[in-house]
């Protein structure tokens, strides 16, 4: 298995958040994970790439025990994150965010750099904003720079936590097609996400996390039928069986 | 760059170094104080500007350049001026030796804990007979030299660390560890997230801050021809420091260059007022940061961005 979570706990402070979860990814999988708000999903992700260090259990990357590894020291071995709450450098400008991926994440010097920098910011539409201050990017952009900084790294494993929130449906197509052709390139994905349609369209594998325990996993469609995972989504969009997420009718401009 | 802007450094650095034929003893003494004072305060601004750390006992640093080169040279009657390098070593190698200790401090407890180190350092060096206890010690190897040449000779030392300094940085920031330095100041999570060792970066930028104090401490010192462990170790230094970076612009190369002509110009206008002068000083420091948080620079640059030392990535 490339990625394997065993028996792993993560409490904060007292509050125990993941109590006990064992998963096993393999290599090029294209995971969804959804979940209700607080299920510990971020909380996952912080253990798997090393922001949180787990009060015990282990993490496996391609077998090998990387639960000692600091968060840079598993960037170095190919695990990039988003963060859902946008993390920029802000004293930096968009190019200058990419370019430290690119040069500590993906270990590139020089021109190298600067062209896997260029190449996210072009994958995620911002080369034109590439010499703007990161500070000065609305929360969506924000939400773009994590995942140009996250592809600028040149990871094996993706971790994506909630990049979609907020796009319009065709920046929603547009942004499945580019993580789509980022795992058939050979990275393995791991996508938080609350737009399940978005998900269920791509991910071939569904994996529904409540209270930081696993309570369905396996193709999307069936978990999807899952009665638990039914009540947990219940009046959201899971009836709907069109394959792109459609214009909810009567839109937010109803309100103003 | 501009060809008119090389020839007016080359022009600016000239007059620099013919200061000895121009200008009198206290002018040269005046200018060693400018720019071992600016080097330091180019030291804490790199460490608090672009790494996030708040060293209130820098001053320690200064103490040690300043013992080690006193000691080397006064022991065994060695030249001081070839001392300066071993200063340089001796105190990164110090800087090197607590920077575990010190880099499991965490914010302020960092701050507090370099002003603690300052103080057990100054307080052992005063209960060492074998660095003259209190009392300090001489430069007695620069008896036989003229005081032309002593005064200059002091002189272009400091010329060289200021200007050194300056380029050592700026060669830093513009390089791969400038950029980690950048990103961890802005955030260490992130920095780590994208690949960044946040500690060695932190722990680099440590030792460059303590070369860079302990040799221009080493020079401040051959001036004084005396050094003593409570004007070494003594947190005025720091402090001026801190008000120049502040006054400055704190995170920018052209901050220290400003704050330190403002504050000799205060000293020079206003000393004489004794405390009031310092109460002053005080109060400047804190309106800078009330009212201008980027310091005199982020005035200067408002309106349009300048970036003289080309330190900036741009994507062309
Ligand atoms: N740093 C923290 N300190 C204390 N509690 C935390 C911290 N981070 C998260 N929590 C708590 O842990 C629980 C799980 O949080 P987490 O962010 O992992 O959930 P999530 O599944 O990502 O939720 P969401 O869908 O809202 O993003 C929540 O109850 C949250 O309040
Ligand atoms: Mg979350």
């Amino acid at each position: 298995m490339f990625l394997e979570l065993g028996d792993v706990r993560k409490a904060y402070g007292r509050s125990v958040v993941i109590p006990g979860l064992s998963l096993a990814v393999g290599e090029g999988e294209f995971v969804g994970v959804i979940g209700p708000n607080g299920a510990g999903k971020s909380t996952l992700f912080g253990v798997i790439s090393g922001g949180l260090v787990a009060d015990s259990g282990q993490v496996k990357l391609a077998g090998a025990d990387i639960s000692r590894i600091d968060a840079a020291g598993r960037c170095h071995l190919g695990i990039a994150r988003t963060f859902q709450i946008p993390q920029p450098f802000l004293g930096l400008t968009v190019y200058e965010n990419a370019l430290v991926s690119a040069t500590f994440g993906a270990k590139l010097d020089g021109h190298e750099a600067e062209a896997a920098a260029c190449q996210a910011l072009e994958q995620t539409g911002l080369l034109p904003l590439a010499n703007n201050a990161a500070d000065t990017l609305t929360l969506l952009q924000r939400k773009r720079l994590e995942l140009a900084r996250a592809i600028a790294t040149k990871p094996r494993l993706l971790l994506l936590d909630e990049v979609a929130g907020g796009l319009t449906d065709a920046e929603v197509i547009e942004l499945l097609e580019l993580i789509v052709r980022i795992n058939q390139s050979g990275v393995t994905v791991l996508w938080i996400e609350h737009l399940v349609h978005a998900l269920v369209s791509v991910a071939q594998r569904l994996v529904v996390l409540a209270e930081g325990q696993i309570v369905a996993d396996g193709k999307p469609r069936e978990v999807l039928e899952v009665p638990a995972v039914r009540e947990t989504y219940l009046g959201s969009d899971l009836d709907d069986d069109n394959e792109v997420p459609q214009p909810q009718s009567g839109d937010s401009h109803a309100a103003c | 760059m501009k060809s008119s802007k090389i020839l007016a450094m080359l022009v600016l650095l000239g007059v620099l170094v013919a200061l000895p034929w121009i200008g009198g003893y206290a002018t040269q003494r005046l200018m060693v104080e400018v720019f071992t004072l600016y080097a330091i305060a180019l030291a804490w601004n790199l460490l608090a500007g672009y790494g996030g750390i708040v060293a209130v006992g820098q001053h320690v640093f200064i103490g040690i350049g300043a013992y080690s080169l006193f000691f080397l040279s006064t022991s065994f009657g060695l030249n001081p001026w070839l001392m300066l390098p071993a200063a340089v070593v001796i105190t990164a190698l110090f800087a090197l030796l607590f920077a575990l200790p010190m880099f499991r401090l965490r914010g302020a407890y960092f701050a507090v804990g370099t002003w603690v180190l300052a103080e057990i350092t100054r307080i052992a060096v005063l209960n060492s007979d074998w660095l003259g206890a209190g009392a300090g010690m001489p430069l007695s190897t620069m008896m036989g030299i003229t005081r032309w040449l002593r005064n200059a000779g002091i002189y272009w030392a400091a010329l060289a660390v200021g200007v050194g300094s300056l380029g050592v940085v700026w060669w830093l920031l513009r390089g791969r560890l400038g950029l980690a330095l950048l990103s961890v100041r802005d955030n260490e999570a992130a920095a780590a997230a994208s690949g960044v060792n946040v500690l060695r970066t932190k722990v680099i930028l440590w030792l460059v801050a303590a070369a860079i104090t302990g040799l221009a401490g080493a020079v401040a010192y051959m001036n004084t021809l005396q050094v003593t462990p409570s004007a070494s170790f003594s947190l005025n230094w720091t402090a001026a420091a801190i008000f120049i970076a502040v006054l400055g612009g704190i995170g920018t190369l052209e901050g220290p260059l400003i704050g330190v002509l403002v504050y000799f110009l205060l000293r020079e206008m206003f000393s004489s007022y004794g405390s009031w002068y310092f109460i002053v000083l005080g109060c400047i420091a804190i309106l800078t940061m009330l009212l201008a948080p980027g310091g005199a620079w982020s005035l200067l640059t408002r309106r349009r961005p300048l970036d003289p030392f080309g330190i900036r990535r741009m994507l062309s």
